[in-house]
């Protein structure tokens, strides 16, 4: 009875953990992985491995986060998987949306198009580590002190990357 | 998304508000994003049990 009730708690508890810490996790790896695919598979293996580790329910929520990072991480070195080329979302699907979202007439669409485009590349311009710090903020809406954590930096340096990727974004956006 | 504390000068300036809204059409997260979750926690529900 006893056993059958921890083993209740420790359900509980991974679930609880999977439940805070899996949506960032999987953003984090997937912004270092080409796939979802890839993404789930090396997720799956970071909570995983947690299971295997009984003592995560003592730690603090940054802890835990901590810990998984550093799991996930670690596995993405192992894999040899690299960062893809972020924005993530491919050109013409971004042209979709704005369309959908926007109720562009076709005249108009040409126009956005050509503004998406030139924003396109101009995050193709910025450093890995600048495209990351964007997708995790304007995709996954984390806050700095979550991709602080997941990039293993400073809640300030983190600010100060998109600060400034923002500022020479809008430099390029708007010289048209 | 984040508190007043959190945003950074530029994400409260007006003159960024179009690239942010842009930056945000981007980089979407899939709309599948829930169900990618789910996949992942299933092997993890079976392997408890």
């Amino acid at each position: 009875m006893q056993q059958q009730d921890e083993h209740k708690l420790a359900q509980n508890s991974d679930n609880t953990l999977y439940e805070r810490h899996a949506a960032i996790i999987l953003a984090y790896v997937k912004s270092r992985t080409a796939s979802w695919q890839d993404a789930e598979d090396l997720t799956l293996e970071v909570f995983l491995t947690a299971l295997e580790h009984d003592n995560l329910s003592w730690l603090t929520d940054k802890q835990q986060l901590v810990w998984l990072w550093r799991v996930a991480h670690n596995k993405l070195i192992d894999s040899y998987r690299r960062p893809g080329q972020p924005p993530a979302v491919p050109l013409e699907q971004v042209v979709e949306n704005a369309s959908h979202d926007e109720a562009l007439m076709p005249e108009q669409l040409v126009l956005r198009r050509e503004e998406l485009e030139r924003l396109y590349k101009a995050i193709g311009k910025l450093s890995s580590q600048q495209q990351q710090v964007l997708q995790l903020r304007y995709g996954e809406g984390l806050r700095f002190a979550e991709i602080a954590v997941l990039l293993n930096k400073r809640e300030a340096t983190v600010r100060k990357i998109c600060s400034r990727s923002l500022v020479l974004l809008r430099r390029i956006y708007e010289q048209h | 998304m984040a508190d007043t504390n959190e945003l950074l000068p530029e994400e409260v300036d007006e003159q960024h508000q179009r690239l942010i809204r842009d930056l945000r059409l981007m980089h979407r997260a899939d709309a599948q994003k829930a169900q990618h979750l789910a996949r992942v926690q299933q092997p993890l529900l079976n392997n408890e049990g």
